[in-house]
């Protein structure tokens, strides 16, 4: 019985397997990596999926800057790729791929300014028509800082259907003006079948690796922007509100609550440090200073309550005044709902709303 | 495969074999008028079981279709009753045929694709459309009631062939796989990018996508061993996408296309 199936297996597939046809040309458009002098660099650049960031020294020149991109295989770039241009506004360039079905328009902009200290998230734009992110800007009104979320994730769960579904969205009354709005969803059935059953709002300074995402949770967090400022503590209002059943994956686990969480840390980077993330945010030997809510200040509060965290620097901490200048120093600011969110822990519905945070430096 | 629809499977057999039976009765009781008697002997029967050998798949295969990585066509069985009308007396050159078949038709397949069109629907409604790359591995196992309908021709005494349609009506379905190691961009190939590597899966389930009916053409030949015993190849290729035509998951039309080969034995 066997050998007939064999036999028949073998005829039948036959003359499928010739008919794999010739490769089509590839219909991706995008920017795969992004060099510049690395003297000028203050921190690799940031590459989104529509959206170049390069973060570089004060003193730079941007009037005419060359950034060389290397593209999916056989795209093409328009202006191309090391063509001199002016950087002191953003750049627009067009990516066609090699089948020369898809397009891509990428904003590439050159960022000297560093990040202020103050967060006020009044500026927000929805991306993809999709969801909301949080973003930064200079004197010159020029985007400097994307805030940094899980959002794009939670759209490969198909349940959000406008941004006001997703974890991290706006919150048209903040304490003033706008604030953020962090709520712990579940991720429904596709959320399940890729073991992610709940997603925590979260915000944080840095960038989300959507690629790593499903692959490496945690490594997908990469934490911290160059600052030029020292801080000594963080502060800001927050209102919160608990969900009602807490769950530890799929589990239920009724006699535990749910709580936010929020920190900051101050770190430097090396050629081998770069950002820190999910796995090493809180003990990395470049880490200098940490600020973390303490426990028993994560109440819940249907009022703006506001908190006061100092910065706990290590011992041996020495600030180096030119590597502050060069931005070799980063800090990074994260919120969320549930404090165990990203082992899929907390309770949904669990709510955080904050706004008007600051850090305060020398 | 689930209790109830054991049950169901079990039932419709139980059916056929009754129905074979009272075949068996009605002929053993033979017949007063000589008219019916002439018809009545030129009505031929048979039961056939056998396996069937086969896939579904898209024809010609699409450019995102870039590798065949393994193909299993699982152990399928069938089951059949049929009656022959010989024309022409007792020359029996040509003849029509109509059976009930009871079958299963399945396949597992993985594949490698690269940006290949889907939209993954989850139960309450979720929807995530994209274009992936990367492995896909489907798994299909139905069972169909079959109404094959065909024109016979005994060439000899040895060998005889047939041409025809069926139709099929699914009973059990299930069509099912996940898609691993590869990359999903969201909405279209510039979408936001998502990588799955080793363990990370999304698994799918479209077997509430299938068609209830289903139809095709047939061809067949058959080696008469003896009077009662022989062997039979029959080639099935379905004509309408075993998908409904709303699911748009899946861009190419699926095809059933498979080989039924066994043993028949004539009364």
């Amino acid at each position: 019985m066997k050998y007939i199936l064999l036999f028949f297996t073998v005829l039948f597939c036959l003359p499928f397997m010739s008919c794999i046809k010739d490769e089509l040309p590839n219909a991706e458009a995008d920017i795969l990596s992004c060099s510049v002098d690395s003297m000028i660099l203050k921190k690799d650049p940031i590459i989104q999926n529509e959206r170049v960031q390069i973060f570089v020294k004060s003193f730079v020149d941007l009037t005419s800057q060359a950034p060389v991109f290397t593209l999916s295989p056989g795209a093409t770039i328009y202006p191309q790729s090391g063509t001199p241009l002016n950087f002191t506004k953003p750049q627009l360039y067009i990516v066609t791929s090699e089948d020369g079905q898809s397009q891509k328009t990428y904003e590439v902009s050159y960022i000297s300014s560093a990040v202020g200290s103050k967060y006020s998230f009044e500026h927000v734009r929805t991306e993809n028509s999709k969801y909301d992110i949080f973003y930064e800007i200079d004197d010159d009104n020029q985007n400097i800082m994307d805030w940094a979320s899980g959002n794009a994730g939670f759209s490969l769960t198909g349940i959000a259907s406008k941004p006001d579904d997703y974890p991290t969205a706006r919150l048209l009354n903040g304490k003033e003006g706008q604030g953020v709005r962090l709520v712990t969803r579940l991720t429904g059935a596709l959320g399940a079948t890729m073991g992610k059953p709940l997603a925590a709002g979260n915000i944080f300074m840095g960038e989300f690796d959507l690629g790593t995402s499903i692959t490496a949770p945690l490594k997908s967090l990469r934490l911290g922007m160059p600052v030029d400022f020292v801080p000594y503590a963080f502060r800001g209002f927050f209102k919160y509100k608990a969900g009602e059943l807490f769950k530890e994956g799929n589990v239920e686990k009724p006699d535990r609550k749910d709580s936010w969480d929020c920190y900051a840390i101050f770190f430097e980077t090396d050629s081998t440090l770069k950002h820190l993330d999910g796995t090493n945010r809180f003990t990395h030997d470049n880490i200098l200073a940490i600020a973390r809510i303490l426990p028993e200040d994560r109440i819940e509060s249907g009022e703006w309550s506001s908190f006061h965290i100092p910065f706990v620097f290590k011992d041996n901490a020495i600030i180096d005044e030119k590597k502050l200048k060069d931005g070799k120093y980063s800090l990074t600011l994260v919120f969320t709902s549930s404090i165990d969110g990203d082992t899929f822990a907390g309770a949904e519905g669990s709510t955080l709303l904050i706004d008007e945070i600051e850090i305060i430096h020398e | 495969m689930n209790k109830t629809d054991k049950m169901v499977k079990l039932n419709l057999f139980a059916i056929l074999f009754l129905l074979l039976g009272n075949i068996g009765n009605s002929m053993a009781q033979g017949s007063v008028i000589d008219d019916y008697k002439l018809h009545q002997d030129s009505i031929v029967y048979q039961i056939r079981t056998g396996i069937n050998i086969g896939g579904f798949s898209p024809l010609p295969f699409p450019a995102e279709i870039r590798e065949i990585k393994g193909f299993n066509p699982r152990l399928n069985f069938s089951v059949e009753g049929s009656a022959t009308y010989w024309i022409g007396g007792e020359k029996r050159l040509w003849g029509v045929k109509a059976g009930i078949k009871l079958e299963n038709k399945g396949m597992k397949t993985d594949s490698k694709v690269k940006n290949y069109s889907m939209e993954i629907l989850g139960d309450n409604g979720e929807r995530v459309a994209g274009n992936w790359t990367g492995g896909v591995s489907t798994q299909v196992v139905n069972s169909y009631i079959t109404i094959p309908i065909a024109v016979t021709y005994a060439m000899n005494e040895n060998w005889g062939f047939s041409l025809g349609t069926f139709c099929s009506l699914i009973l059990e379905k299930d069509f099912s796989g996940y898609v691993y190691d590869g990359y999903l961009r969201e909405g279209g190939p510039t979408g936001n990018k998502v990588e799955f590597r080793e363990d990370n899966i999304a698994t799918y389930d479209f077997s509430n996508e299938l068609r209830k009916f289903t139809y095709g053409i047939e061809i067949g030949s058959n080696w008469n061993a003896s009077r009662h015993l022989n062997v039979f190849s029959n080639l099935s290729w379905g004509l309408n996408d075993v998908f409904k035509s709303d699911f748009k998951t899946i861009t190419f039309a699926m095809k059933p296309i498979y080989l039924n080969v066994g043993f028949g034995y004539v009364f």
